[in-house]
């Protein structure tokens, strides 16, 4: 019994999709260290790839904002 | 929690026009009087009783100090023609939350609330708020695109903006005592609680003197946090500039005999619901060991050096220096509060859930595991999804796709924002449903005055003419009166809120105000 709504994520695996949405790092650049794991669900990765790009392509640069607090 | 807790978000503002050209001070006034309110509103903040330069330190300094470098554009033309009021443009809401245009940024500040449940559903209630006033003010300017809200702490430009928690904390705690675990604490929470930046926006930023674009200074990677390339100092009362990590303002919105209100201006601005509920939650847990006396003894060496140390660590593994000599990583100071905030087990299932998940993700991180967490720390999802999208090579973090998909996580529109995707697709675990959300939007949190400041809107609108946190001041027959709100929660906040639903006209409640208003 929990406190909260108890929608838990169901587990997922999310790594190694196919295709690169950015550029491939010159040499000396930094890498994540921690890439997740386990065996994906093609069908379902692939759907969020397409759209995890199509986000990108329609996203702007941010742009200068003011500081705040 | 054993405390009341509200947190207060800064929204980034990303404009169709350049930055040259817009009057920032004029979109967000805008934006926040575009926003489609449910319910009984109140436009208006009554602003005598605050003193943000009241120092915890017993002083009160002559001014706050201002970033020299902040943006100024040239564009203030239709700011200028506004009034004061219509310029912050503050509104109390139906749930008795506050928003307003503060420092060029629309922010939403949830009134405070007992539960995490409750603090998470406001939380994101305040996104809703705030994605439907962007949605208004597009539609009312005819360009969809005019301005896109993001809940994140940075334009990726050297300048950062904030996301604040509020824990009302005893005023008979030493205040050393405070600052003492509070820093430690602070530095290193960031670890499961840091919503992650691909960028590096060191302090040598501010070197540069670029006032109007990009400073010098950002470096491609990724970290994190996103504040921690901004904080400079380890106590002080300034927040725009020399950021402390411990902030002193000493502004209770409370009985300040009794209270301090503890001003967290160090946090990132959570898209998980489960960062927000861990973050808040570990950090009561830790306030609630102050207040007894015990919390852990740490002293770092160089917090502000460690603060950027930790945030660069993916691995979680670099020794930070200690007083006495010795090293500790990030998650052993974390474990050192975890081990005694244990003696707290069992008070409730909410302390539970946070012992039971604070301690879960500690053993994630120490076991160089980070990427389980992505689910529920908005720093691991986001370095999954560079990690997906790159197809496991390695990303070129200087490439400008790498920051649109930062920004695009941060997106308030569901329909763009990457963390909505991950949400949607069932990869983020939540705290709340959609429903808490949407109740929360009209709802004030439950057994706070919160409740009370909600009830008087409802009841007594058209009579109310000045509103803060710690007060509400009413117009009837040609005079004023004023119900003071000096208790957050307990007797007699439960006393204010009988004694306001009782009451079916203003005149009742001008009557029992004037015999001690519940308190």
């Amino acid at each position: 019994m929990t406190w909260y709504a108890g929608n838990e994520a169901r587990t997922e695996p999310a790594a190694g999709a196919a295709g690169r949405g950015l550029r491939p790092a010159r040499a000396g650049t930094e890498a994540p260290t921690k890439t997740p794991t386990e065996a994906p669900e093609k069908t379902e990765t692939d759907d969020l790839d397409e759209e995890i790009r199509r986000i990108i392509r329609e996203v702007p640069d941010p742009t200068p904002q003011p500081g705040g607090e | 929690m054993n405390r009341p807790v509200g947190i207060e978000t800064e929204y980034g503002m990303i404009c169709a026009n350049s930055a040259q050209a817009v009057d920032f001070a004029y979109e967000a006034a805008m934006l926040v009087r575009s926003a489609p309110l449910a319910g009984q509103n109140f436009r208006g903040w009554d602003y005598a009783a605050e003193d943000p330069r009241l120092d915890l330190r017993g002083t009160r300094v002559a001014r706050l100090d201002q970033d020299p470098h902040d943006l100024r554009t040239e564009n203030t033309a239709k700011s200028q023609r506004l009034s004061r009021q219509e310029l912050l443009a503050d509104t109390v809401l139906a749930n008795g939350a506050r928003f307003y245009n503060d420092h060029n940024h629309p922010e939403y500040c949830t009134d405070a609330c007992l539960s995490l449940r409750d603090l998470v559903a406001h939380d994101k209630a305040g996104e809703r708020v705030v994605w439907r006033a962007q949605q208004a003010r597009n539609a009312a300017t005819g360009q969809p695109d005019r301005v896109r809200l993001v809940k994140n702490n940075t334009d990726y430009h050297g300048r950062s903006y904030g996301c604040h928690e509020n824990y009302l904390v005893s005023r008979a705690v030493p205040l050393d005592d405070l600052i003492g675990a509070c820093i430690p604490f602070f530095v290193t929470r960031q670890i499961y609680a840091g919503a992650g930046k691909a960028a590096h926006e060191s302090q040598s930023a501010y070197e540069a003197h670029s006032t109007h674009e990009t400073r010098n200074g950002r470096q491609g990677g990724f970290q994190i946090s996103q504040r921690a390339d901004f904080f400079e100092t380890e106590v002080g009362i300034n927040t725009t500039t020399q950021r402390p990590i411990f902030n002193t303002r000493d502004e209770p919105h409370a009985n300040a005999q009794k209270y301090r209100r503890l001003h967290v201006i160090i946090g990132d601005a959570n898209c998980s619901e489960f960062a927000t509920a861990l973050r808040v939650g570990a950090t009561a847990l830790m306030l609630d060991l102050v207040e007894e006396g015990a919390a852990p003894r740490l002293q770092l060496q160089h917090p502000v050096h460690a603060l950027r140390t930790v945030s660069r660590d993916l691995e979680c593994t670099r020794p930070l220096a200690l007083a006495d000599g010795t090293t500790v990583r990030a998650v052993d100071v974390q474990r050192h509060y975890w081990e005694a905030a244990l003696r707290y087990r069992g008070r409730d299932a909410e302390t539970d859930w946070v012992l039971d998940e604070w301690g879960a993700a500690l053993d994630l991180l120490e076991a160089n595991a980070a990427a389980k967490l992505r689910d529920r720390v908005d720093w691991a999802a986001k370095l999954a999804l560079f990690a997906q999208i790159g197809g496991g090579e390695r990303i070129d973090w200087d490439d400008p796709a790498a920051l649109r998909l930062d920004v695009a996580y941060h997106l308030v529109d569901p329909a763009v924002s990457l963390y909505h995707m991950l949400a949607r697709a069932g990869r983020m675990r939540r705290i709340v449903t959609d429903d808490d959300v949407e109740r929360a939007e009209t709802t004030a949190p439950a057994d706070t005055r919160a409740g009370v400041r909600a009830a008087c809107l409802a009841k007594f609108a058209p009579h109310v003419s000045a509103m803060e946190w710690g007060s509400i001041t009413f117009q009837h027959n040609g005079a004023s009166f004023t119900l003071a709100l000096p208790e957050l929660w307990g007797e007699t906040v439960a006393r204010q809120q009988a004694m306001v639903d009782a009451c079916q006209t203003i005149e009742e409640l001008h009557r029992l105000t004037h015999k001690g208003g519940g308190t």
